[in-house]
């Protein structure tokens, strides 16, 4: 019932698949690196989710009226130079919310200035869009950051520290190696491996049409 | 003359050490993630995975002179963290454009397979991570090189590593939904795991 709905607002479905399903991030590990060494907790998953769309949505949106007629080079280092000089406000409001991010996040934070979204995705996908789905898109990507930032940073912080944003909860045992970057790596591949699940189960053929090509074979 | 000799020498060994320590113990991939997606782009064909380290290892390297250099400075401005990523891109992007023309006079013949990597390598992950952490740990000017030839080989045996098992990987004896990027991710983890079993710890960031 499901898939059969997924496949008839196919259409409309595609378009929100960037939130998880279709997830760069999950897809080809775009801005992955904060997400699997200092996304550990609730409160970084947050800093991080609000340093990056705040980034990446006003990068995109400024560094659009760049002409297309500049060489590519260039209009790479104007758009990664858009995106370090929003990095100041939105780094310094990240701090203002959740005070001693900053400090925590070292270089991951500075990092997001050039995420493979922000270099690679802007020219070639974000700009030849229209306006409105281009902001869409970027609304949905940074979504999508927050969604699997605080998936990670929960279940990191729950079984690593036996916390949840800092309060203490009483679980028999933690994993503190949950907290260490090769967990991140191995929890994003099992996030990943379910987004594909999930993907894959909702645009199988109906059952009807898989047994007629298995008649015809 | 001696002392010129065994001056030479500890340099030498001290050179050594710095780039043996960030290709093993401080992994730029395998550590720090840093430059993850490019790696796993790059593995699919094996033969760019050299030229695409000489290349990474020469953008590292200016860039990560030029932040050692103008740092005195831009520590001394109110508020340097806010400062630092928009200094940090336009060095990185006077080396980028500094390459490509180097590039396009220097080495003709091989200009069309570079352009590609050099625009991949430019504004990487390893290349901006590796100018923090260049201030960060300290490094002295002399160390500077090794430490750029320890992220370039470093990440090109990372790759390598990640390439021996990505076509075992990315076969039909895989669950479909595990097949291509999320074993692949899994395997880093692993790999990462027996990285952390040389450090013992976190590493700083």
């Amino acid at each position: 019932m499901i898939r059969r709905f997924y496949q008839s607002h196919r259409a409309l479905f595609q378009k929100l698949d960037t939130l998880w399903l279709r997830s760069p991030i999950l897809t080809k590990g775009l801005a992955i690196a904060p997400l699997i060494v200092v996304c550990n907790s609730l409160q970084r998953a947050y800093a991080l989710s609000l340093c990056y769309g705040f980034m990446l949505i006003l990068t995109v949106i400024f560094s659009r009226p760049i002409p297309q007629t500049l060489p590519y080079t260039i209009r790479v280092i104007l758009d990664v130079s858009i995106a370090a000089i929003l990095f100041a406000p939105s780094s310094f409001l990240t701090e203002l919310l959740f005070p001693g991010s900053l400090s925590r996040l070292g270089l991951y934070l500075p990092l997001l200035t050039v995420s493979s979204l922000i270099v690679q995705h802007t020219p070639i996908r974000f700009h030849r869009m229209p306006f409105r789905s281009m902001v869409l898109d970027l609304i949905l990507n940074a979504g999508g950051f927050f969604l699997l930032a605080v998936c990670m940073g929960f279940v990191r912080e729950l079984l690593g520290r036996g916390q949840i944003y800092g309060t203490e909860i009483s679980i028999s045992f933690t994993v503190p190696a949950i907290l260490l970057p090769f967990s991140g790596f191995l929890l994003m591949g099992m996030a990943a491996a379910l987004a594909k699940k999930v993907y894959l189960f909702l645009n199988r053929a109906p059952k009807v049409k898989r047994k007629e090509k298995k008649n015809d074979e | 003359m001696n002392e010129f000799f065994l001056s030479l020498k500890d340099a030498f060994l001290n050179s050594t050490v710095t780039a043996l320590t960030v290709i093993f113990v401080e992994n730029t991939i395998f550590t720090r993630a840093l430059g993850v997606s490019t790696a796993f782009s790059l593995v699919k064909k094996k033969g760019n995975i050299f030229p695409f380290g000489l290349v990474l290892t020469w953008i590292t390297l200016a860039s990560s002179f030029l932040s050692f250099s103008f740092e005195p400075t831009i520590s001394q401005l109110p508020s340097a963290y806010y400062w630092r990523p928009i200094l940090y891109v336009l060095m990185i992007g006077a080396v980028y454009i500094l390459t490509l023309y180097l590039c396009s006079t220097l080495f003709r013949r091989f200009y069309p397979t570079l352009r590609p990597m050099i625009h991949l390598s430019a504004f990487n992950g390893a290349v901006f991570g590796s100018m923090y952490l260049c201030n960060l740990s300290r490094y002295r000017m002399q160390d500077i090189l090794p430490f750029s030839l320890g992220i370039g080989i470093g990440f090109m045996l990372a790759v390598y590593l990640l390439s021996l098992g990505y076509d075992r990987l990315n076969s039909d004896k895989i669950s479909p939904s595990f097949r291509g990027f999320p074993i692949m991710l899994i395997y880093t983890g692993f790999l990462s795991l027996a990285f952390y079993g040389l450090i013992g710890h976190e590493l700083a960031f």
